[in-house]
């Protein structure tokens, strides 16, 4: 019987030893509580999220919680009827033009999906028509772009253009975020919002997908 | 400059001893614990690029 | 006054400013890295692979400008000397003007024991061999390495070459002591070793796996400067602008146990030996600052020079009055605001923080790409600050 305060628990933690026991109990049981351990380890991520904020934890936690929630999907999926939650609904996120960096990407997109979006990953480098075409096409109206370089910043703002110029502009929402963003930069760039850290990209992304329901 | 396949220098410590032995080096051939040390000057700079 | 006179009155500026005395001007460091080969309009990849453009380079970017130092002179990226094994981890595109570095790991999670029983072996065979494929598959030659001898040699040269240009012919100090330059294990290990991601596995899981390694790496590499440094006779190299440099890189994701436990211990033995021997070091700390300053705000005056990247440089002064900063013009300014506003932020800075000494502007981050700083920009700054 799956205990999910338990793994919950541990997850938040950053417990691997009994996080993973759990799991591998699940799907030796037939795999049946799988959705509910999914769940329940999607909640633990947040518990890390919340730790993240109080600064209990740093950026190597939130590395080593992506790596464990990917083993945890690796264990369960097997077992998973849906592809995980998606409450929220779809975004895209990347690394913009000319910057090749992909860890902070990574671990919001681990964060952004643990809290109930479905997050499209269009990688790194990721040149500006590229991104306004992959957002036509999925029909995606919030946009998280990424970067460490200072020259992230105008990539971002070419990626803004692009989305001026294809006409999305007004229906879609941008948030930048990385070691060179600051209000100023946002300013410039013509974003909607800017983080320094995946918490803030959850919550103003949340509000973005609330009030687009 | 070469025969130099007897000796796989990837190894160590022959690859070290053998390089320290036959590459033109700025340090006398008389004091084979700085050719060593200079050689492994270049391996570490080598890694940290 | 003479060159020599000129140099040792540029130390001066920044010795007095790190000790509090007030200076008889705010002195004013360069920290531009690639964006000087764009602005002197050459590519990355050609004075990376030329020396003789790299010096043009350096020349023209002090005689374009004229700071009181220049911290890079054109050896950040020193790539000739990997690519004659056939690899380098920078990433240039010339299009774009922009450098990436490829952040691989040399050592995986459970061969930190190997790591542990013998450094030198790991470096040699495992570590060569994840950094050059030729290497790894056995073909490389005794001639290969010849080659990347003698370019390390050039380099060598080269460095040797521009610093005596740059002291004597420009009468600029150098910024650092010799030797004058420390690391700390733990930032080797996120750097070259593990990097980002598997330190952060490592902190987590088996850790002592990872102390072992770290107590390994730390007495081959670092544990020898330390001990010289103690052997060090007391008082500042007053021919340099600082005597000893920091760079902190890996504190941006250590948590606080984390970070009490592998960092600030190595960081500490350190700067109480500089202390005991009357030296100033340079604290360049990536990201934000100031998760340091409660630790270092018991330190006294005229040891520590703090460059932060990303922090309040006025709210530094609040927290830490002991800590004389440098730093304070922002990348973000110098790329997209008017020559006015740079200089009246250079105006604010140095009339707020730098009137009783303790404060030397430079810029906040590496000035990297094209569009970082606009010339006009750093001219502008570099005019007021001489004229001060």
């Amino acid at each position: 019987m799956l205990d999910i305060e338990k793994l919950k628990q541990a997850m938040g933690e950053l417990d691997e030893d009994t996080v993973l026991e759990i799991l591998n109990g699940v799907m030796a049981d037939g795999g049946a509580e799988a959705e509910k351990a999914m769940e329940a380890c999607q909640d633990g991520l947040n518990i890390v999220g919340d730790l993240f904020e109080k600064s209990e934890y740093f950026v190597g936690d939130l590395i080593f919680a992506g790596e464990l929630m990917t083993q945890a999907v690796e264990i369960l999926s097997p077992a998973l009827t849906s592809g995980g939650g998606s409450a929220k609904g779809r975004m895209i996120m990347c690394t913009v033009k000319d910057d090749l960096h992909d860890i902070g990407k990574n671990i919001v997109i681990a964060m952004l999906q643990a809290s109930g979006f479905e997050v499209i990953d269009l990688g790194i480098d990721v040149d500006p028509q590229t991104i306004v075409e992959e957002a036509k096409k999925n029909d995606v109206k919030i946009i998280a772009l990424s970067g460490v370089l200072t020259l992230a910043i105008d990539s971002m703002k070419a990626t803004v253009d692009a989305f001026k110029e294809a006409g999305l502009r007004d229906q879609t929402k941008i948030i930048i975020g990385g070691a060179p963003v600051s209000a100023e930069a946002c300013e410039h760039v013509g974003a909607d919002a800017w983080a320094h850290n995946p918490q803030d990209t959850i919550r103003i992304c949340s509000e973005w997908a609330a009030q687009m329901q | 400059m070469d025969n130099e396949k007897k000796v796989d220098i990837t190894k160590y410590p022959e690859g070290l001893e053998y390089l320290a032995e036959h590459l033109q080096l700025p340090v006398p051939i008389e004091d084979p614990e700085a050719r060593k040390a200079y050689v492994f000057g270049l391996i570490d700079l080598l890694v940290r690029q | 006054m003479t060159n020599q006179e000129l140099r040792q009155y540029r130390a001066k500026l920044f010795r007095d400013a790190s000790n509090f005395v007030k200076p008889d001007r705010v002195p004013h460091m360069s920290f531009f890295v690639t964006w000087k080969i764009l602005d002197a309009g050459y590519k990355l990849s050609e004075a990376m692979n030329d020396y003789d453009i790299m010096e043009k380079v350096v020349r023209r970017h002090q005689e374009e400008y004229g700071f009181d130092c220049i911290l890079e002179m054109g050896a950040r990226n020193a790539i000739r000397i990997p690519m004659a094994l056939g690899a380098c981890s920078y990433y240039i595109n010339d299009e774009a003007g922009t450098v990436n570095f490829k952040d691989k790991a040399i050592c995986e999670h459970d061969e930190l024991t190997e790591l542990a029983q013998d450094v030198k072996k790991f470096f040699w065979e495992k570590g060569m061999s994840r950094k050059y494929p030729m290497w790894a598959d056995g073909t490389v030659t005794l001639t290969d390495v010849q080659k990347a001898l003698d370019e390390r040699t050039l380099f060598m040269e080269y460095m040797g070459r521009i610093s005596k240009i740059m002291s004597e012919e420009y009468a600029l100090p150098p910024y650092a002591a010799p030797k004058g330059y420390g690391y700390i294990a733990l930032d080797f290990m996120f750097n070259t070793i593990r990097g980002i991601r598997g330190l952060s596995i490592d902190m987590r899981k088996d850790t002592g796996a990872l102390e072992a390694a770290l107590d390994a790496v730390n007495a081959r590499y670092f544990r020898p400067g330390i001990e010289m440094l103690k052997k060090a006779p007391v008082g500042p190299d007053l021919n340099a602008c600082f005597d000893y440099d920091l760079t902190l890189l890996c504190h941006t994701i250590l948590n606080q146990k984390q970070f009490d436990k592998y960092l600030w211990p190595y960081m500490k033995e350190t700067l109480d030996v500089l202390a005991e021997k009357k030296m100033t070091v340079r604290l360049f700390m990536e990201g934000s600052s100031k998760r340091f300053w409660d630790y270092l705000k018991d330190y006294p005056k005229g040891l520590i020079v703090m460059h932060p990247e990303q922090d309040d440089v006025f709210e530094i002064r609040k927290e830490l009055p002991n800590v004389a900063i440098l730093g304070g013009m922002p990348v973000s300014l110098l790329g997209t605001g008017t020559k006015e506003q740079c200089v009246e932020r250079a105006k604010a800075l140095c009339e707020e923080l730098g009137k009783d000494g303790g404060f030397m502007l430079t810029q906040d981050k590496m000035v990297s790409f094209r569009n970082d700083a606009k010339p006009e920009n750093v001219k502008a700054v570099c005019e007021y600050m001489r004229s001060l």
